[in-house]
């Protein structure tokens, strides 16, 4: 198959087999055609093959002798102690009472706050469009963005992303079209809907593009 | 799956029959220790993870319903209280000088090759520790572990295209920021 055939997901599961030697002999031929053909490919192979050279050259680690021969009885020894502990703190005639007991107090209190303080929210786009998705299409989103090379330091256009999200699911396309279409590093905003988006909005998704190692 | 005679001691330790859960801290304490070190280099603090990591199985066993084997669910425990103790060291180093001035003492007493040696395994430690949670696990569990990727995507719960996706990422970062150090 053509490199310009793959997308970007079946690329990178092909090179890492390639480094790992667990392709069949027509697939090894494929890949190093590949290579030879797309420089780009070539690049990040190397990249691979750089990391794999210098995690064999570390060293062996080593732990204090008999640590493992004495590792059962420290341990029994912490768990009694916990008991012994968690019995003071709640009397074994209290144990079956205190966890629904504390759940509902919890509940009661955060229930009450929550009416009383419920906060008001600006209906913007994206709240609307987050508030839609469930909790797993985000992180498939997630997932995708910090798996996808950003090589220009910044997102482009939604359409280049899209193209690279293999989900056919239209509520994560939906997502990605409007979420990620908007670069938002960008001097200028192309979108006006950007601009209805609270500052916490917009630190939130931030945040999470952070927090997945996006450079 | 699991090992039958595993489950037999999980439904034995249920009973009240203590020694049944011994028997599995001593078939796993050592892989569970080492896939903790690999996240947290000090020996010390690994060990305290690993004795919570059995703790914490300890607390829950009579919950395990048999859906993965053990050692898959002990996997995933281990990963999780890592990365805890990794976020939490995160945090207490942020306010902490004393350690900085340790290191730079510690360094001037070692001779060049092992301090070579030192930087390099302190310059990998750092490219895996920059990784996203979901990447490093991954990479923990298939460079260090050598598990199958099926197995991997057992204990992470996802798909093995997936997992190989966040594997290539992960490798081909560490192999960026060796080469922007070097």
């Amino acid at each position: 198959m053509s490199i310009l055939k793959m997308t970007y997901n079946e690329r990178e599961q092909l090179l890492i087999d390639y480094a790992e030697g667990t392709l069949s002999a027509d697939q090894k031929l494929n890949v190093e055609n590949m290579l030879r053909d797309s420089k780009e490919l070539r690049n990040e192979y190397q990249l691979i093959q750089t990391s794999f050279q210098e995690l064999q050259k570390l060293p062996v680690e080593s732990v204090p002798e008999h640590y493992f021969n004495n590792f059962l009885p420290r341990l029994r020894n912490k768990i009694e102690a916990k008991e012994r502990y968690s019995h003071w703190l709640v009397p074994q005639w209290m144990e079956s009472l205190f966890v629904p007991g504390v759940t509902l107090l919890l509940l009661f209190t955060f229930g009450t706050l929550y009416l009383f303080l419920e906060p008001s929210r600006t209906q913007s786009p994206l709240y609307k469009i987050v508030q839609d998705i469930e909790q797993n299409e985000f992180d498939n989103i997630i997932e995708e963005v910090s798996n996808l090379e950003l090589s220009y330091g910044s997102i482009r256009t939604g359409e280049q992303l899209v193209d690279r999200i293999s989900h056919t699911d239209e509520i994560t396309q939906k997502i990605s079209t409007e979420l990620l279409s908007v670069d938002l590093f960008a001097s200028q905003m192309d979108s006006d809907w950007i601009e209805l988006l609270e500052e916490s909005e917009i630190d939130f998704v931030l945040n999470q593009l952070n927090e997945t190692g996006i450079q | 799956m699991n090992q039958p005679d595993e489950l037999k001691l999980i439904e034995e330790f249920n009973n009240g029959n203590e020694q049944a859960y011994n028997q599995l801290v001593l078939r796993y304490k050592e892989k569970i220790y080492w896939i903790v070190r690999r996240m947290i280099p000090d020996h010390d603090d690994a060990d305290d993870v690993t004795q919570n990591v059995f703790i914490k199985a300890y607390q829950s066993l009579h919950s395990f319903k048999g859906e993965s084997s053990f050692y898959t669910w002990i996997y995933r425990i281990a990963i999780n209280l890592s990365l805890n103790e990794i976020r939490r060291k995160k945090i207490r180093k942020t306010f902490s000088i004393d350690e900085d001035i340790h290191q730079i003492q510690s360094n001037d007493a070692q001779p060049l090759e092992q301090l070579e040696r030192s930087e390099r395994t302190k310059l990998i430690q750092k490219a895996i520790d920059r990784l996203p949670d979901k990447q490093k696990k991954v990479f923990l569990l298939r460079y260090f572990e050598e598990l199958p990727y099926e197995e991997i995507a057992k204990i992470l719960k996802t798909s093995v295209g997936g997992l190989k996706a966040n594997y290539f990422h992960a490798v081909k970062k560490i192999g960026e920021y060796i080469k922007n150090d070097i």
